[in-house]
């Protein structure tokens, strides 16, 4: 089991960033062109928890508008995002993952997304993306993970109030400690082998989204890789043995906070260092 | 099926269930329910090569106790909606005058008392005083339960807010509990996991619980078999608390 200080891994992880540029939607803004707010937000982080400093910024550029937290929304390319989706699963998806398919060679960076105050699309959007909803979205997962792992959430009800909140905390204020210092707890079971691995796996095209049980072992009692586990998903993109590895390219591959992980990583080490701080491991599968 | 089938089955009997029991279980419920309430099957696609996988769906007409018919509310504070006018698919048009047609054929059971709209438009052609509701019952791979999902139109299009919910479809002894249980069983929104968008749902941390203690008490050696009337019995609880449940008479003769 390692310590917090023996995780440099998840350490990178947290500290991995996306520099995004906000542009304020056009029709808002009564004809005025505006200078965007250019921001390096952690990919780890919640549209919701960067709000604030984008509607003061627009403030401060005396945009005058009076909307309030429970109506921004923000959109890449016309695609409304997904306030309660992380950041940077949200830039895989929307970015690397469409990049992919559509064989572009150069990385969009900043990222461009578009700002809204008005005409919040119910019918897309999860309403109230406050920083309340935020936080209770992001502890369900958290709650929701430990349900995979162990069958039930008692370990997570069963934590004080206020190490509950210091997982949120940790968050928002980007401190690894304190967040860590309460999530290896919950990534390493208490170091007891989980029923199940929560893992989410986002195909192209807005598939539905795979979140099938994930035992960490195999039949034979074996850790299996990510390769097994992306085989169990999706058999056609995934084989399970690599016939002429020198010669065929791969159909797909996966991603996982912007990067390629080898499919030969084990799923357990895999759960508990590369998850969000949601306690996910959010696979993106990337058509090659 | 033979009693040594009843018995290897009921060796396995969990309050967790596969998705293939959780097939057997809405099989059975769609059987049992077909003459009282209309609710149907939908067949999807998970992804390619897999196996066509299901949900049930029921729409039901609910009268709306929104004050003003026909405008959305003004909510205060965080509860603001914003929310777009969505056009009613003609498909659907159809399906609710046929529903507002049939009102009065439909067995109240113990479900919301139900305004017939032709009465009470009496005085427009326009506005109804009602909700279209779509009820989804969809499998959770996480927890292993069925989960009630659901969204309320008003006829002209509007999805309505959390607020309107509770005014209409929660029974008002309800209103607080349900509140107070926020996501550990209480009414909010999340993406659908077949549709991708949004939809109200009950919490399912408390469906297992429920169910579990259910199945401790079934204990009867010919007793009804609990894979089958597990749908019956969990909507009969989680049901309640938004406007739809299985009529008394069901759940008499085979509980």
């Amino acid at each position: 089991m390692h310590t917090t200080s023996e995780n440099p891994v998840a350490r990178v992880i947290w500290e991995g960033s996306i520099p995004i540029q906000f542009i304020w939607d056009p029709t808002e803004t009564q004809g005025r062109i505006l200078e965007p707010y250019f921001v390096e937000v952690p990919r780890c982080s919640y549209l919701s928890l960067i709000t604030n400093q984008i509607r003061r910024d627009f403030a401060a550029k005396r945009l005058g508008f009076t909307s309030d937290e429970g109506e921004m929304w923000f959109d890449y390319q016309g695609i409304p995002l997904k306030w309660h989706y992380p950041i940077g699963l949200l830039f895989d998806i929307h970015v690397l993952q469409a990049t992919s398919m559509n064989k572009e060679t150069e990385l969009p960076l900043p990222w461009r997304v578009t700002v809204h105050s008005q005409n919040f699309p119910g019918e897309k959007l999860i309403k109230n993306p406050t920083l309340k909803s935020c936080q209770d979205y992001f502890m369900s997962m958290i709650k929701e993970a430990d349900y995979i792992r162990n069958g039930s959430t008692k370990k997570v009800m069963n934590m004080s109030k206020s190490d509950q909140t210091q997982l949120w905390e940790g968050l928002w204020s980007k401190s690894y400690d304190q967040f860590w210092g309460m999530n290896q707890r919950l990534v390493s079971n208490d170091g007891t082998m989980a029923r199940n691995l929560p893992v989410r796996i986002y195909l192209p095209e807005n598939c539905p989204v795979i979140q099938d049980l994930v035992s960490p072992l195999d039949e034979h009692g074996q850790p299996r890789t990510l390769r097994h586990i992306l085989h169990a998903a999706v058999p056609d993109l995934f084989p399970l043995v690599v016939v002429d590895a020198g010669l065929s390219s791969p159909v797909a591959s996966v991603l996982i906070h912007g990067v390629r992980p080898s499919l030969e990583t084990d799923a357990i080490w895999a759960a508990q260092t590369m998850a969000y701080p949601d306690n996910f491991l959010h696979l993106v599968v990337v058509l090659e | 099926m033979t009693s040594d089938t009843h018995q290897h089955q009921r060796s396995r009997l969990s309050a967790r269930l596969s998705y293939s029991n959780f097939e057997v279980a809405i099989n059975a419920f769609l059987h049992q329910t077909r003459h009282h309430t209309p609710w149907s099957y939908v067949e999807y696609s998970p992804r390619r090569g897999q196996p066509l996988q299901g949900y049930l769906t029921l729409t039901k007409l609910v009268h709306s106790h929104h004050a003003s018919s026909g405008a959305p509310s003004t909510s205060t504070g965080t509860l603001s909606t914003g929310a777009r006018i969505r056009t009613i698919d003609p498909a659907d048009q159809l399906l609710l005058d046929e529903l507002a047609e049939q009102l009065d054929d439909i067995p109240d059971g113990e479900q919301e008392e139900e305004a017939d709209p032709v009465v009470e438009n009496s005085t427009s052609t326009t506005t109804f005083d009602y909700l279209s509701v779509n009820y989804h019952i969809v499998f959770s791979p996480s927890y292993q339960v069925p989960v009630l999902y659901f969204n309320a139109y008003r006829p002209d299009g509007p999805a309505i807010s959390l607020e309107e919910i509770y005014e209409s479809l929660v029974p008002e002894e309800w209103r607080g509990a349900v509140r107070d249980a926020g996501l550990n069983g209480g009414i909010s929104q999340q993406d659908h996991p077949v549709l991708n968008t949004p939809y109200f749902y009950m919490h399912p941390c408390e469906t297992v619980p429920l169910m579990e203690t259910i199945l401790q008490n079934n204990g009867s050696p010919s007793g009804t078999p609990f894979l089958e009337n597990y749908i019956v019995t969990w909507l009969s609880f989680t049901g309640q608390a938004i406007g739809v449940s299985v009529p008394t008479d069901m759940v008499a003769t085979n509980g």
